[in-house]
């Protein structure tokens, strides 16, 4: 199950905030009393906000990556999240190896809590079962 | 008898601009939506919505499903669907019967509301005291027809 790189409690669920265009109907149902249903609407996915739902911290990636999130195809940790081992832009994490993603490469993401820095790390799976396992070798 | 029939007949609001009969009418909120996304048993994305936060913003309201321009109701949009609120243009051929600040629309009286100004058009609020509404109906349809009998015929003209 992924986990939130705030709280580092597993989570199942994203909680997004998306801002949304809604079309309704006023009319007047059967007993004479005013009514309305929603028929549309416009949605605003590019400034969409996802939130941990066990802290409430806004999570670190677009309402497009929910999904590789929640699949545990794209894993946001702390760098230092005591379940990492890591040897260059590799990460060993609960027996997977992930590699720093091609896009943030060696890159961290600078968030403060508590008024200090906290560093994230992007991470990938490596799929490549033969790679995957000379570097685990490799990390251990 | 024509106002018989309008009784049987079940009217609906008109929209003052294009003239069409309005079931119902349109707004636009702009709201911020709260969802739960989480995988199903096959492994897709599955949004749950879990809820509006606050009231949101109007951007436009009281809009006509035909023309898609906003109606001035300036009452609640209840009252507009009920009928006992009414925005005409001042030349709307039902329209039977003006006097004074009165009109008899659709065999029923309303009172023009001056104190709601809109350009060419009537923003009318139904008379609901029966009594009252009979009296003035009874006068105002009385100074029509003296206007149409005193009127020059066109074979005279």
């Amino acid at each position: 199950m992924p986990k939130c790189p705030f709280c580092g409690k597993e989570i199942n669920t994203v909680h997004v905030y998306r801002e949304e265009t809604h079309k309704y109907e006023y009319f007047l149902d059967d007993k004479n009393s005013l009514r309305y249903n929603r028929l549309k609407v416009e949605r605003d996915d590019l400034h969409a906000i996802c939130i941990c739902p066990e802290c409430e911290e806004e999570l670190p990636f677009s309402l497009w990556r929910v999904g590789d999130f929640l699949r545990e195809k794209l894993i946001i940790l702390r760098s230092d999240d005591p379940e990492i081992k890591r040897r260059g832009d590799f990460v060993l994490y609960r027996g997977k190896v992930y590699k720093i993603t091609d896009d943030y490469k060696g890159r961290v993401y600078k968030f403060t809590e508590n008024g200090r820095e906290l560093n994230l790390l992007h991470l990938r799976l490596v799929e490549d079962e033969l790679a995957a396992d000379i570097l685990k070798a490799d990390i251990e | 008898m024509l106002d018989a029939l309008e009784g049987v007949k079940k009217r609906m609001p008109k929209c003052p601009f294009c003239g069409k009969e309005v079931k119902y009418l349109y707004a636009y909120y702009q709201e911020l939506v709260r969802y739960r996304i989480s995988l199903d048993k096959d492994g897709d994305l599955q949004w749950v919505e879990d809820g509006i936060e606050g009231s949101g913003e109007c951007v436009d309201t009281d809009v006509c499903p035909h023309c898609e321009r906003r109606i001035p109701i300036y009452d609640d949009t209840e009252e507009f669907l009920k009928e006992k609120y009414v925005v005409l243009r001042p030349d709307d051929p039902e329209i039977r019967a003006r006097k004074g600040n009165f009109v008899i629309f659709r065999g029923k009286v309303y009172k023009i509301d001056e104190g709601e100004s809109e350009p060419n058009l009537l923003i009318l609020r139904l008379v609901e005291d029966e009594l009252v509404a009979d009296i003035l109906k009874i006068d105002a349809e009385n100074s029509q027809m003296e206007r149409c009998l005193s009127a020059p015929s066109a074979g005279r003209r």
